[in-house]
């Protein structure tokens, strides 16, 4: 068989992976702290074509996803007036404790309490402080400064943990908003980095940049799919012309 | 097939919830007490296809980086939010807001307590104060017939003015505030009703313990806001006319693999 087809087969099923990653995006949207994944590829040389030990003189390349990335650029600041909403203006994320005891950030500030009065995420997660325990608030009117202290009635109470990521790309993500990276990538904010009560951070989806995502990737899709009809029509005119006696 | 489908089908539903969300505010904008909702959204699990930190090599090199397809969207919550509402003179004697914390004590008339910002009472046949629905204010007052002014002061006491310019006090109206007002389940005739997620209701007099004060002949209009409403339902149109696209897309794409062979 013609080696492409499949070359040609494999970069179009590329194009569906980044398919995906376009619509998850543009699923979330509306996702508060939703932070975009970006696709790139790569060339990736095929194993050998001849037989084991035969000299190789062929050079064919298949597209593979090479990585794929979290955009940390900040999203747009949207005022809400709703006490328990904050965002982060600067390289900083919220500490959240996992079911499980782990740690995880977050840029979704958009809390909420529980009957006991502890801060927690949309998902039911606690919000860690600066200590790393989780915070607890009272009854009455919530205020927050802009270094993360929180206060009950104008009493502090206690102080949101904030944290910085070193390295950007080995953020992993998990689902509820969250994302995962190693302990020793993290460290305490900086004076970079504030909390802002009454706002919400909106997913940096650039949505006009997707919608034009879209139609390129599919239009290289339908390209790809071009070659592989070529392909079958060469393979075609080979099994039924080849050998015809004319005449 | 391919995962876009239903990640954008996700999408799609997500999207037709917020709309119904902000239209049930938009149909309240004048909903005296009304609270708005909120959809909260988060993204759903990713499929892991190569994890950062995997052996890329024989020589034990790491991938810097993974690869990890997200799958749509989820709704975490809708919640309420408890921002105050505007205030609207009324002059009404029996028209009160609560400024600051608080929520009005109801009784249903199953017996149930329930909990409202709604302040716009009525007299019933007996002088009962009620609202507009007919259930008591907690805790309950009587207002006598011949009583020719009400008053109600700042921390909830009631009292009346009758003939010959006798004052009387009859009692006090005690509010009850949460922990988490966000955790109330809301019944529909602007009444709330205590869940795990708000804790019990703690009682106290007006202006006394971080609670609100109350204002005689005025009301809290809805915390509504029309123009946010709007903007929010563009943007929630917009991205459910988005992910159809992507559907379309996708959809495109099998077509076109479809087609190769005829």
């Amino acid at each position: 068989m013609n080696l492409g087809y499949y070359i040609s087969g494999v970069a179009s099923q590329m194009s569906q992976n980044k398919m995906d990653g376009i619509a998850h995006n543009l699923a979330n949207v509306n996702s508060v702290g939703y932070m975009e994944d970006r696709t790139s590829f790569s060339s990736m040389f095929s194993g050998k074509m001849g037989r084991e030990g035969a000299p190789d003189k062929t050079s064919a390349a298949f597209l593979s996803t090479n990585t794929q990335y979290v955009s940390t650029q900040a999203g747009t600041i949207r005022q809400t007036g709703n006490d328990l909403d904050f965002s982060v203006h600067g390289d900083g994320y919220f500490r959240i404790q996992m079911k499980d005891g782990t740690e995880a950030l977050t840029r979704a500030g958009n809390f909420k309490l529980d009957a006991e009065g502890k801060l927690l995420t949309q998902g039911g997660l606690a919000v860690l402080d600066k200590n790393g325990s989780p915070v607890q608030l009272g009854l009455g009117k919530i205020s927050a400064t802009e270094n993360g202290a929180l206060y009950v009635n104008g009493q502090p109470v206690a102080e949101l943990g904030i944290a910085m990521i070193q390295d950007s790309r080995t953020i992993q993500k998990i689902a509820g908003t969250l994302i995962r990276t190693g302990q020793d990538n993290i460290r305490p904010a900086d004076g970079s980095v504030s909390v802002h009560q009454a706002e919400l951070e909106e997913a940096n989806v650039n949505s006009v940049l997707a919608m034009t995502q879209i139609v390129d990737t599919m239009r290289t899709y339908q390209s790809m799919m071009k070659v592989v009809e070529q392909y079958n029509q060469l393979s075609g005119q080979l099994s039924d012309r080849v050998g015809v006696v004319q005449g | 097939m391919m995962r876009s489908l239903w990640t954008a089908s996700t999408g799609m539903a997500a999207q037709s919830l917020n709309v119904d969300v902000i239209s049930n505010n938009i149909a309240n904008v004048n909903t005296n007490g009304f609270k708005r909702g909120r959809a909260n959204f988060q993204d759903l699990m990713y499929q892991q296809i190569k994890s950062p930190g995997a052996e890329a090599s024989a020589a034990g090199t790491q991938l810097p980086t993974g690869i990890q397809v997200g799958l749509g969207v989820r709704t975490a919550s809708v919640d309420s939010i408890f921002s105050e509402g505007s205030f609207q003179q009324t002059n009404n004697p029996l028209d009160l807001t609560i400024q600051g914390r608080g929520f009005f004590q109801i009784q249903m008339a199953n017996g149930d307590s329930a909990y409202t910002r709604a302040g716009s009472f009525s007299l019933d046949s007996t002088g009962q104060i009620v609202t507009q629905n007919g259930d008591l204010l907690q805790p309950g007052i009587t207002i006598p017939t011949d009583a020719q002014s009400i008053q109600i002061a700042q921390d909830g006491t009631v009292s009346v003015t009758q003939p010959a310019g006798i004052q009387t006090v009859l009692g006090q109206i005690q509010i009850a505030d949460f922990l988490n007002p966000a955790g109330l389940s809301k019944l529909g005739g602007n009444l709330f009703q205590p869940s795990n997620a708000s804790g019990t209701a703690v009682i106290g007099n007006p202006t006394e313990n971080g609670l609100g004060s109350m204002t005689q002949g005025t009301l809290e209009m809805s915390n509504v806001s029309m123009v946010e409403e709007m903007v929010n339902l563009i943007a929630g149109q917009r991205a459910y006319e988005m992910n159809s696209k992507a559907i379309q897309a996708s959809d495109e794409m099998l077509q076109t693999a479809n087609q190769i062979k005829r």
